[in-house]
């Protein structure tokens, strides 16, 4: 009797084992290496030896201003991308839960982005925004419209990619609220329509207040990603024109793997890290489920 | 007792695997790696192992960008991967002052040594050290469609005649042309293969002339902001926002040139191979590379570089490789390979006087080979690769339109916070 007490106890951590051992090994491991290394800098004259340096590296990150601006730039790309793209996935996802005929092709429709890797989007829409060459200028050109430079412009290269990350991000996150639609009960929602509410009635007071766990699960991964953004900006813009798409993640990866500058890279990543955790903390006491 | 012969085969086999490791063992077998993108690179590689043959080599092969990070990644962190390590000459004396190379003074043929072309052995040398020999030799050059000039009513240049970058605008403007009227030229004037690299637009300053870099090799406040690098890049920046004969965006100039829609293109010597073994339908041709009124001739060159890792197991069987990649034997196959014409001076001459390369198209390898005396290594500072990096942002913003005297004060500003931790 006892040992079958016993064994019950362990097994729940028996079947959570692998998942926390691989998180540990794989996440919090190099978390804890990311934040060992920020405090030494590698030797500039022996191969492979590196210098103890105390907190130098944050203070040289905080101190530049292209470090800075790098910051200042993802911190307004988030706030814009993260409820722009939360917002348009779920009014995307409303649209397609509509009981139509043939309704699923245009769920399948929608969903031929995501089905496409973020590199292969990233090129195409690069080519697609070309000032001279590109289809976008071309459509713009027929419509007689002046031509736009797009990711030439630092007024407009930004916006760019956001909206080249929300041709993936949107229908992407739309699935979930979709499963969360499709989850209500059908005698919820014919119960408000008996009692007289309209299509924004419900959504806005039955349909989004019972979704409000996968909404913030949906803004807390949404805004993981997005802090990191790195393929697009290494792929197409490489940081510009004049600094404009230039995100932490990008100069992380200068720092480190094109001048050679780990410790510093691991400090950026390291102070981008705090910043996500922060953002994230925020957000789930602003969307914790209310019982 | 059904169990016991599988099991008795597996032991044999295993048994079997243990002694061929031993074999092989016993005469040393040796794999060496080497990241690079190069074409041509598996055939040096073959042709060494025929000489060698307990040597193999493993060719990873890698888009140009990452050679750079993969290696500096691995060298970094004291890594004995890769043996043989891919050096792009200006970043030579980075990876020396980072102590990433192996001094291979003793470890190549002296008459071999002597035998480079001048400005590749002097990339080859950090702190008196002999670092990473040349495997072979480049120019850039001036090509033309001579279809479009006709048609503009240019007399293109003789294969001798160096234009200057004022001949070049000029033609530039008559070749460009909107015969739609859509916005977009269907001809371009003017265009360089790597508009924003420094590789590639070191000249446009340099011929006036003026540096490129304080004669410390970290200072560049005062000198690429000068008045003369302002001069320089406004006629580039010209070239893209004002005259419009080159255009901006990442289309690529290769293949502009390839579609007739690009009149004059300057690029590697390297293209003439592709320009032969996939012919161009138009008439087309070679010309010296451009240089400003007055000032003087200097031409984009220069070669990858081979190094040893000091931290390799197979230091010795690494040199070896890199004696033969950097030798005359080696030259061939990467001339044969993709047209890259060889590091050592005497086959120069052999190349120019072969009667086989009297005629176009052979006689565009001997123009580009003909660019030798001119080449200027590009400025020689082991913050190279900070220096080009935030370049090539400020050469795309000045294509872009951006203001040129502002966007080189940033550069500037930024080179030099970078150039600070060299300076302790």
């Amino acid at each position: 009797m006892l040992n079958k007490l016993r064994l019950e106890r362990w097994t729940p951590a028996f079947f959570l084992a692998p998942a926390i051992i691989l998180l540990i090994v794989f996440r919090y491991i190099p978390i804890v290496l990311g934040f060992e290394e920020a405090l030494y800098t590698n030797s500039l004259s022996l191969a492979g030896a590196r210098k103890f340096v105390g907190l130098n590296n944050f203070i040289a990150v905080f101190e530049d201003p292209v470090v800075w601006g790098s910051f200042k730039t993802t911190m307004v790309f988030s706030l814009v991308v993260n409820p722009l793209q939360v917002g348009l996935a779920l009014l995307l996802a409303e649209l397609i839960n509509q009981r139509v005929p043939g309704i699923a092709v245009f769920r399948a429709i929608y969903l031929v982005p995501v089905a496409i890797s973020m590199n292969v989007t990233a090129i195409a829409w690069g080519l697609a925004l070309d000032p001279n060459y590109g289809l976008i200028n071309g459509i713009i050109r027929t419509l007689g419209l002046p031509r736009q430079p797009f990711l030439q412009h630092p007024s407009q290269a930004l916006w760019s990619i956001i909206g080249i990350i929300s041709w993936i991000g949107v229908p992407y996150w739309s699935l979930f609220f979709l499963a969360g639609l499709q989850g209500i009960s059908s005698d919820v929602l014919e119960s408000a329509r008996v009692d007289g509410a309209g299509s924004l009635r419900t959504f806005i007071s039955i349909k989004l207040p019972l979704l409000r766990r996968i909404i913030a699960f949906v803004l807390v991964s949404d805004t993981v990603v997005n802090f990191t953004l790195f393929a697009p900006i290494y792929l197409i813009t490489r940081g510009g024109p004049q600094l404009s798409t230039h995100l932490v993640m990008y100069e992380a990866y200068r720092r480190g793997l094109v001048y050679g500058d780990i410790g510093i890279a691991s400090a950026i990543i390291s102070v981008l890290l705090i910043v996500v955790v922060a953002f994230v903390a925020v957000e789930f006491i602003v969307l914790r489920p209310r019982h | 007792m059904f169990l016991r012969k599988p099991l008795r085969l597996f032991g044999l086999s295993l048994l079997i695997l243990l002694l061929a490791t031993v074999t092989v063992t016993g005469q040393d077998a040796v794999e060496l790696s080497w990241i690079t993108d190069l074409p041509g690179a598996e055939e040096v590689a073959a042709r060494f192992t025929e000489y060698n043959p307990n040597i193999t080599v493993r060719v990873d092969k890698v888009s140009f960008r990452e050679v750079f990070q993969q290696n500096q990644i691995r060298l970094g962190s004291g890594s004995s991967e890769p043996d043989i390590v891919s050096v792009d000459a200006p970043v030579v004396a980075s990876y020396g002052f980072r102590g990433w190379l192996l001094p291979l003074d003793d470890a190549i043929p002296a008459e071999q040594i002597d035998g480079w072309v001048d400005a590749l052995h002097t990339s080859s040398i950090y702190n008196g050290q002999l670092l990473a020999p040349p495997i072979w030799n480049s120019a850039q050059v001036m090509y033309y469609n001579a279809a479009l000039m006709e048609a503009a009513g240019i007399t293109p240049p003789a294969s001798d005649e160096r234009w200057t970058w004022e001949q070049v605008t000029e033609a530039a403007q008559a070749l460009a042309s909107d015969a739609d009227a859509d916005g977009v030229n269907d001809v371009w004037g003017l265009q360089f293969g790597q508009y924003n690299r420094i590789y590639q637009l070191q000249p446009i300053p340099e011929s006036l002339p003026t540096a490129v870099l304080g004669d410390d090799g970290l200072t560049v406040e005062g000198i690429i902001d000068s008045d003369d690098w302002v001069k320089a890049f406004t006629w580039f920046s010209d070239l893209h926002n004002t005259i419009n004969v080159s255009p901006q965006g990442g289309i690529s100039s290769g293949e502009l040139f390839r579609n007739s829609q690009l009149g004059i293109y300057v690029d590697g010597g390297w293209m003439i191979n592709q320009f032969i073994n996939n012919p161009l339908d138009f008439d087309w041709g070679v010309a010296p590379h451009p240089y400003w009124d007055g000032g003087e001739v200097t031409v984009p060159g220069d070669s990858w570089h081979l190094g040893v890792n000091p931290n390799s197991e197979h230091t010795e069987e690494a040199a070896a490789f890199v004696a033969f990649a950097s030798s005359p034997e080696a030259g061939r196959i990467w001339f044969d390979v993709w047209g890259v014409w060889p590091a050592h001076e005497e086959m120069l001459a052999e190349f120019a006087e072969d009667p086989a390369n009297a005629e176009f198209p052979n006689l565009a390898f001997v123009v580009a080979a003909g660019e030798a005396p001119y080449v200027t290594p590009r400025p020689l500072t082991v913050g190279y690769l900070e220096y080009e990096e935030i370049l090539s942002d400020a050469f795309e913003d000045i294509r872009n339109g951006a203001d040129v005297a502002e966007t080189l004060g940033q550069a500037a500003g930024r080179i030099e916070r970078e150039m600070d931790k060299y300076r302790e």
